[in-house]
């Protein structure tokens, strides 16, 4: 992404507000972005945390939109602060805007994050557009760039044809939505038609509403995808392969070989009811997608089929919420130290020794919505630190070891005693990976950094929490030692990066946010 | 013959207190009585004042003394004073129950899940009303209750809940259970408030959140509000005069030698109470006993079964 070439890439504060205030809008938003996932935790329900989200995007907004354009390209922010930021920028139009962007490049940064997120949630996303969507907290977006992102992302996709079979019925809405209900039917109609019994009339009609969209595609096969997502009678499908297994199936379920799993499993379940769900471990095994692979391990193993999983495929906290399910294996423990190794290579910072205590206990169970999600995120960051260092010092507060080689969040949080065996050991940072609930007692770690600083010793302590509080102050991560020890919110390893940099924002907002800039520039 | 506290924590012994705030939890830790399933029960009203309680389990159980319910359906939310024990696969009936939502209408179909403990206040109150036939009983409390929150001076339990929620949930997050955990005494501002015991860790991992979250934490909340961000007596703070780690270590230790010194002595000063068990109060389920049990401090309900105490809890008769 190339900022405009105005006459400098530095942004500066704007008058309406301080250097602090700004550094307090970019801090929040970022504790959000790198966090949030809008579903409920230990402590708070889906609505507080989506109310708590939107303040903060709203916030950066307000304060400079090219800020917040780029900063949704920053490495560690989620899919769900992506898609909140592209509904924000679609709904609210720049209105002649004059910044750090042009609007070229921010309508190129909202095609490019929207490629980025999964298919399934930016279709979700398109959906929550049309309707408003209560429980991810978008609300109705309709305006002509609304329609060409969806019409551009969609018929553009290379995997066009993939999409229409998995996610016909949101493919339809979304671009039912864009059209409008009248528009749609008669490209309905038209494409019922053999394609030489239509007119020039309506092939005019498809090539200005489908074909001008994705030039990139051969016309026949786009209008028999986009036939087959609107649900158009013809069922042949001379140029799509995938479609006429579709259709095939229904009368034979082993024609489906190569269907996504859940495609086949919606024929099986409609069209051969005889048939047990197991067999489409058999028909589906090699065309899984990766998150499937991971999910139907247990049923798979049941069933006696093999479906292979290649733990590369996957992040180390997904792999850690897996192992926590079926057991942890060498090949993973494996792929989880080449996983951290290669996160730490983007850490800003190398040390010849750090101390690192995780919080394992049972708070850091997650709610069921992200059951065991905080101690997985935990584990990962650990790994990632202790690669950071020739030397890494490690203490977990709680826990049980219930599965072999994972600790299992158990009994109460008392940090205090593992602070001091670490400081003793002079390390050059020492890390406190936790939610921030104290209570045995609370407030103890402040008051050994009090002490600490008294004898004298100022060494560099970070709090890394890997949860997001709606009821903590300004929306932001729960702090353990408010005022004594930085907090940083952390939603997975390779993200740490960007909350050391929050810190410099919160020491020099001035600083800290064009720093932060040239990382979402250089790296979108 | 009256109880002592010392029955009900005979074979238990308590772990590292908990303090957030003017809120402590000493936790009580013993073996697994398997053959009480937690109060996990779908529970319904069939006329103002009538409570239906259905435990569908395959074990008894006891419904906590103070148990409200709690609705999203357009119906009357209702409490009970005393508990309930209820055998295996069967429902019960109580018609001694209040109403805590003195302007909603309507009845409750029979629901899991909306189970709380009433605010401990209002949980004694119901406890007090005993057997006396009369729905709209709680009303009043209720109404002196949320007038203390600055709150509608109207007989709902859920304006508090409502307004309190976010408040209440961090409770429920600062105090975490631990291992082997069946039960608790709970202080605020360093004052035994609350003593609870269950059969096992199962129901005790079922009843600790609505326990904690609004039944205690509601005083929790009137402390702060009274007391501001003081820490109680029985929280040792961290006393550092020295100029080395090692002497911030042996204070470390020190303040946690203090902290146990704390709990021993909370556990000696409450051992020796004794709770007179209220006349013509009380149910039988076979070998098991409920009893309702009140001191000049402490109101509550405890069960025995083979003159062992089972299930115990006790909140405030004054709060």
């Amino acid at each position: 992404m190339e900022a405009k070439r105005s006459d400098s890439l530095v942004w500066e504060v704007p008058r309406t507000v301080t250097p602090k205030q700004a550094g307090q809008v970019v801090c929040s938003f970022l504790d959000v972005a790198a966090t949030g996932y809008g579903k409920a935790t230990h402590y708070n329900t889906q609505l507080e945390q989506q109310e708590a989200e939107r303040s903060v995007h709203n916030s950066l907004l307000n304060l400079d939109r090219d800020l917040y354009t780029a900063f949704l390209t920053i490495p560690g922010v989620t899919d769900r602060s992506r898609q909140l930021g592209m509904r924000n920028l679609l709904v609210n139009p720049r209105n002649g805007h004059r910044g750090i962007l042009t609007p070229e490049v921010e309508r190129d940064v909202v095609y490019q994050v929207v490629n980025t997120l999964p298919p399934h949630r930016m279709l979700k996303m398109f959906d929550a557009f049309r309707v408003g969507s209560e429980e991810a907290g978008i609300r109705k977006a309709n305006n002509a760039r609304t329609r060409k992102l969806i019409f551009r992302t969609i018929l553009q996709s290379r995997k066009l044809d993939l999409w229409a079979v998995k996610y016909r019925s949101k493919m339809c809405a979304a671009l039912t939505h864009a059209w409008g209900a009248s528009k749609t039917g008669i490209l309905r109609s038209i494409l019922s038609k053999e394609p030489d019994t239509r007119n020039a009339k309506e092939s005019k009609i498809l090539r200005e509403e489908i074909y001008r969209w994705a030039p990139c595609q051969t016309a026949a096969r786009l209008y028999e995808c986009v036939g087959f997502i609107l649900g158009s009678d013809r069922k042949e499908y001379p140029y799509v392969a995938i479609f006429r297994r579709f259709e095939a199936a229904k009368k034979d379920l082993s024609a489906g070989k190569g269907l996504p799993l859940e495609v086949l499993e919606g024929i099986r379940s409609e069209f051969h009811k005889d048939i047990h769900k197991d067999e489409l471990l058999k028909l589906t095994k090699d065309t899984m997608s990766k998150g499937q692979r991971m999910n139907t391990q247990r049923r798979a193993k049941e069933a006696g089929v093999e479906v292979e999983m290649n733990p590369l495929d996957y992040d180390a906290i997904r792999l850690y919420i897996y192992a926590y399910e079926m057991g942890m294996t060498e090949e993973i423990g494996k792929v989880l130290v080449e996983k951290a190794r290669k996160a730490a290579q983007g850490f800003p910072a190398k040390y010849n020794s750090i101390g690192i205590i995780v919080d394992a206990s049972a708070s850091m169970f997650g709610d069921d919505q992200q059951k065991l999600r905080p101690m997985a995120a935990a584990l990962a960051i650990k790994d990632m630190l202790t690669e950071t260092a020739e030397t890494a010092y490690l203490r977990c507060v709680g826990g049980e070891a219930k599965v072999p080689h994972l600790v299992h969040p158990a009994g109460e949080t008392d940090i205090s005693k593992h602070l001091i065996e670490l400081i003793k050991l002079a390390p050059d940072a020492i890390f406190i990976i936790s939610d921030g609930y104290e209570n045995a007692p609370a407030g103890r770690v402040g008051e050994v950094v009090t002490a600490l600083e008294e004898i004298g010793i100022h060494a560099p302590i970070y709090h890394l929490n890997p949860v997001m509080a709606a009821e903590g102050r300004n929306s932001k991560v729960r702090e353990l030692a408010a005022g004594k020890i930085p907090t940083m919110p952390v939603q997975r390893p390779d993200a740490l990066g960007v909350s050391f940099l929050r810190q410099i924002v919160e020491s020099d907002p001035q600083r800290g946010i064009n720093t932060m800039l040239k990382l979402a520039l250089k790296g979108a | 013959m009256p109880i002592r506290v010392e029955e009900i924590l005979k074979n238990r012994s308590v772990g590292r207190m908990q303090s957030v705030g003017h809120m402590q939890v000493i936790p009580i830790l013993g073996e697994d009585d398997d053959s009480w399933a937690p109060p996990d029960v779908e529970a319904g009203t069939s006329s103002y004042g009538n409570v239906n309680v259905r435990n569908n389990q395959d074990r008894r159980t006891v419904v906590p003394p103070g148990s409200g319910f709690v609705t999203r359906q357009a119906a009357q939310d209702h409490a009970i004073g005393d508990g309930a024990l209820v055998p295996a696969g069967k429902a019960k009936s109580i018609d001694h129950a209040r109403c805590i939502q003195e302007t909603q209408g309507g009845l409750i179909r029979e629901e899991k899940g909306i189970m709380v403990i009433l605010p401990a206040e209002l949980r004694s109150k119901a406890l007090q009303l005993g057997n006396h036939h009369s729905y709209s009983a709680l009303w009043e409390p209720i109404r002196k209750f949320n007038e203390k929150f600055g709150i509608r001076r109207d007989g709902h339990v859920n304006y508090f809940l409502d307004e309190f929620g976010k408040e209440l949930d961090e409770f429920v997050a600062e105090f975490e259970i631990i291992p082997n955990q069946i039960g608790a005494i709970v202080l605020i501002g360093g004052k035994v408030i609350g003593l609870e015991v269950t059969p096992n860790v199962e129901y005790w991992r079922h009843v600790w959140k609505p326990l904690i979250r609004v039944c205690y934490g509601s005083m929790a909340l009137l402390a702060r509000r009274k007391l501001g961000d003081s820490i109680p007596a029985t929280r040792p703070s961290l006393k550092f005069s020295g100029s080395s780690i090692e002497d911030l270590e042996i204070a470390l230790k020190a303040a946690s030698s203090e902290e146990d010194a704390v709990v021993a002595s909370v556990v000696t000063s409450i051992a020796h109470r004794q709770l007179p068990a209220a006349e013509g109060r009380g149910e039988r389920l076979g070998k098991a006993s409920l009893t309702t049990v009140s001191s000049r401090e402490l109101i509550g309900q405890v069960v025995t079964e083979s003159n062992e105490v089972k299930y115990a809890s006790l909140s405030p008769a004054r709060a």
